[in-house]
């Protein structure tokens, strides 16, 4: 029977979780595809998978609700089996001026980036050290963890804590031969980004891409190909790793 | 210059209010009402191994990093208004070289570095500079950590103060978006053995 991998945030179309899903599936993982809401888009991903012959199964869950996610990973567990991959990627983005920063923003916004990884991430781990043979477990943070960006204090600073929880849980459960990384996405064709001020019009997006070398944003289908790759058995010895996925973009074009 | 502290381990906070008046300024209690410069920290977060880390310490983990957040969008918000300003965020060194047991300190520490970042890129066309200091490991923290410290000791309150009198000396008017670690060399090395956070009472 297949591997079963778990994908948060995964059902929205244009996602950087569909794209991970969608490619975790193609490695031949069974696929728990969560999501809080998007359930037409959750079960018509979900559909898609099935008819390529993926075992598949979505799973409505709020990460920032940590008795939501223990019953989620029991479900995942009883309906597809034990989850061996974990992708913790559901965030949300929000920008408001540092100085005038709604307390509803910083709640949101840590709850389910940070809270959220906390939990999946946790739990994912919990999990696999009981069962006692190894696992994957991979965060989605961002280019936030190498630059900072304006008006994007509280969303930059849950990445940069992701950062520190990659870390830790890699030194933590190496010896269980759990590996632990971060993928630094920069600009992809996503909607959490079509809110972004840097894109609000087609000037704006124009002198956006100008600052990417490679002068386009990313597919979530390269964000995909870079957590399967640390899920894979070429990356067992990459552990603690921040794997920038950005197209040169924090390296910087003035 | 009117300091206000929020929210730092005791020891350092005694050392600011010794440290603080001697160099010019005037450290101010809690709230950030009439202050020109906070000086911000998480107070001491307990330590134990991410996967145990129980519901209520991250939840205390999570409450210290909105205080902090809050009471320097608080000061940034008045001194755009007043003109000038300093901010200074206190992390432990886990926020830059991770160690088992650390998990809540390092994910605090992290999460201010990047608050600092991006209010010293969106306040400093008004005056209001923004700096992390690495509060190296001090007492009440294990003493072995000192093993994995080049200088081979824990901090002391007076060497923290010092380097935070400094953020906030007209000397630093021109470091924004910095990182000062006063951490003996911690982050650079490695030191051998187990992590004195990851053992157990």
């Amino acid at each position: 029977m297949a591997r079963v991998a778990l994908v948060t945030g995964a059902a929205r179309e244009r996602g950087i979780g569909r794209g991970i899903a969608r490619r975790l599936a193609a490695d031949g993982y069974a696929l728990a595809i969560n999501d809080v809401a998007a359930a037409a888009e959750g079960e018509a991903l979900r559909s898609e998978l099935e008819a390529a012959g993926v075992r598949a199964g979505f799973y409505s869950a709020d990460v920032a609700d940590r008795a939501a996610v223990e019953a989620m990973f029991d479900a995942v567990e009883r309906e597809l089996g034990p989850v061996v991959a974990v992708c913790s990627n559901a965030g949300v983005g929000a920008w408001s001026p540092f100085a005038k920063t709604p307390e509803e923003l910083f709640d949101r916004v840590v709850a389910v980036n940070l809270s959220g990884a906390f939990n999946v991430g946790q739990v994912g781990a919990q999990r696999m050290l009981a069962r006692g043979e190894g696992g994957r477990i991979v965060f989605v943070s961002s280019v936030h963890v190498e630059m900072p960006f304006a008006e994007m204090a509280v969303y930059g600073a849950t990445k940069q804590a992701i950062r520190a929880l990659t870390e830790t849980l890699a030194i933590e459960l190496g010896g269980a031969g759990i590996t632990v990384n971060q993928v630094g996405p920069g600009w992809v064709k996503s909607k959490l980004n079509d809110a972004s001020p840097s894109l609000r019009t087609v000037a704006d997006e124009r002198a956006t891409m100008a600052k990417i070398p490679l002068g386009r944003p990313a597919e979530p289908a390269e964000i995909g190909a870079a957590v399967s790759y640390l899920c894979s058995a070429d990356a067992a010895y990459v552990n603690g790793a921040f794997l920038r996925v950005d197209g040169g973009f924090v390296v910087g074009k003035y | 210059m009117l300091v206000a502290l929020h929210n730092l381990p005791a020891g350092l906070e005694r050392g600011l209010r010794e440290a603080l008046p001697a160099a010019g300024h005037e450290p101010l209690g809690e709230g950030t009402a009439g202050a020109e410069a906070l000086v911000a920290g998480v107070g001491e977060l307990g330590a134990a191994a991410a996967v145990e880390l129980g519901a209520e310490a991250w939840a205390e983990t999570v409450a210290a990093v909105r205080s902090a957040f809050f009471a320097a969008r608080d000061l940034a918000s008045q001194r755009l208004e007043a003109g000038g300003g300093r901010l200074v965020f206190v992390v432990d060194p886990s926020s830059q070289r991770v160690l088992e047991g650390g998990v809540a300190s390092a994910v605090a520490g992290a999460f201010l570095s990047t608050v600092a970042e991006v209010a010293a890129v969106e306040l400093a066309p008004q005056g209001v500079t923004a700096n992390v200091l690495v509060a190296g490991w001090s007492a009440p923290r294990p003493a072995a950590l000192a093993a994995g410290i080049p200088v081979g000791r824990l901090a002391a309150p007076a060497d923290l103060a010092a380097a935070c009198a400094f953020l906030l000396s007209p000397s630093a008017a021109y470091v924004n978006g910095a990182t000062l670690a006063v951490d003996g060399g911690y982050r650079i090395t490695k030191a051998a053995g187990a992590s004195p956070l990851a053992a157990r009472p």
